[in-house]
């Protein structure tokens, strides 16, 4: 890999926490469109939303942007910064 | 529209290069039964669907495919990068070597490339969901002859999360065509065809 890489560039159990609770909802969504009057369901959907967004700002501020549109943005422009998610090595 | 977020849906991983097996779950990215075609079939379904739970699971499962597309393009790319052209030689990796290198191309795993006349996209709600139950069962089942073809177990991990996801989306998409069935009742009038 070349190009900008920093030592703070990821955080993988971080990571691995966002991306577990972006499935969570994931999969909350798909249940709440055949059943949009279950309770429970939307009560873990929004608190498991409101985890996830504390987790991604968390994230962002660390090691930048996971999404583009992040307001807090610096410079020089983070978004581009290696390793892109299908060249992290998940399992080390 | 659509954003795209820095990450995975799930953490695709290799524990050794695989030119061979990267020919073979190219199949994923680019077959008939793949991500891409799974993808693109729903969200061509989705705009003449006559009830909201039908648009809204189309919608958010064809974003879901979109996210596999990208990791069987994760597990295709790390299991040949790297890997040099005289031994990509020796592989059945070899023929896409011989097109495109390394990089990634929606194709199958005979290297015949994607094309939309892998799906269909019916008016007919009926007919459109129910090939999408059909799809969800052909997917799961390539999944299952890709899980009989390796023995790695990061790949082994990733390739069952998948056809985990299948079944799930077969699940819905079976609430999804009682609730058509429901309305076709109740609406005749503004049920097309009928």
């Amino acid at each position: 890999m070349t190009g900008r890489k920093r030592p703070d560039s990821i955080n993988l159990p971080l990571l691995l926490d966002i991306m577990a609770h972006n499935f969570v909802n994931v999969e909350a969504v798909l249940f709440l469109n055949t059943h949009p009057d279950c309770q429970e369901m939307l009560e873990l959907h929004n608190r498991n939303a409101e985890r996830y967004h504390r987790l991604v700002d968390e994230y962002q501020k660390k090691c930048g942007p996971l999404y583009s549109n992040y307001p807090d943005a610096t410079s020089p422009w983070r978004w581009i910064n290696e390793p892109w998610p299908w060249e992290i090595n998940y399992r080390r | 529209m659509w954003e795209y977020v820095k990450f995975l849906e799930f953490p695709a991983d290799v524990t050794r290069k695989d030119p061979d097996l990267a020919a073979l779950i190219v199949t994923q990215f680019g077959g008939p039964d793949g991500e891409l075609s799974a993808s693109l079939r729903y969200l061509s379904q989705m705009y003449t669907m006559p009830i909201p739970e039908a648009k809204a699971t189309l919608n958010n499962i064809g974003t879901e495919e979109l996210a596999h597309f990208e990791i069987i393009g994760t597990l295709v790319y790390k299991l040949v990068s790297g890997v040099p052209a005289d031994v990509i030689k020796q592989t059945r990796f070899a023929p896409h070597y011989a097109k495109w290198g390394r990089a990634n191309f929606p194709e199958d795993s005979s290297g015949n490339p994607f094309m939309s006349a892998f799906f269909a996209s019916h008016e007919d709600p009926i007919a459109s969901i129910t090939e999408d139950l059909a799809a969800e069962q052909k997917a799961r089942a390539v999944y299952e002859y890709l899980l009989d073809m390796t023995d790695d177990p990061a790949i082994i991990d990733t390739l069952a999360f998948l056809r985990q996801r299948e079944i799930i989306h077969f699940q819905r998409f079976g609430e999804i065509l009682n609730l058509l069935y429901d309305f076709q009742e109740k609406h005749p009038d503004k049920y097309p065809g009928f």
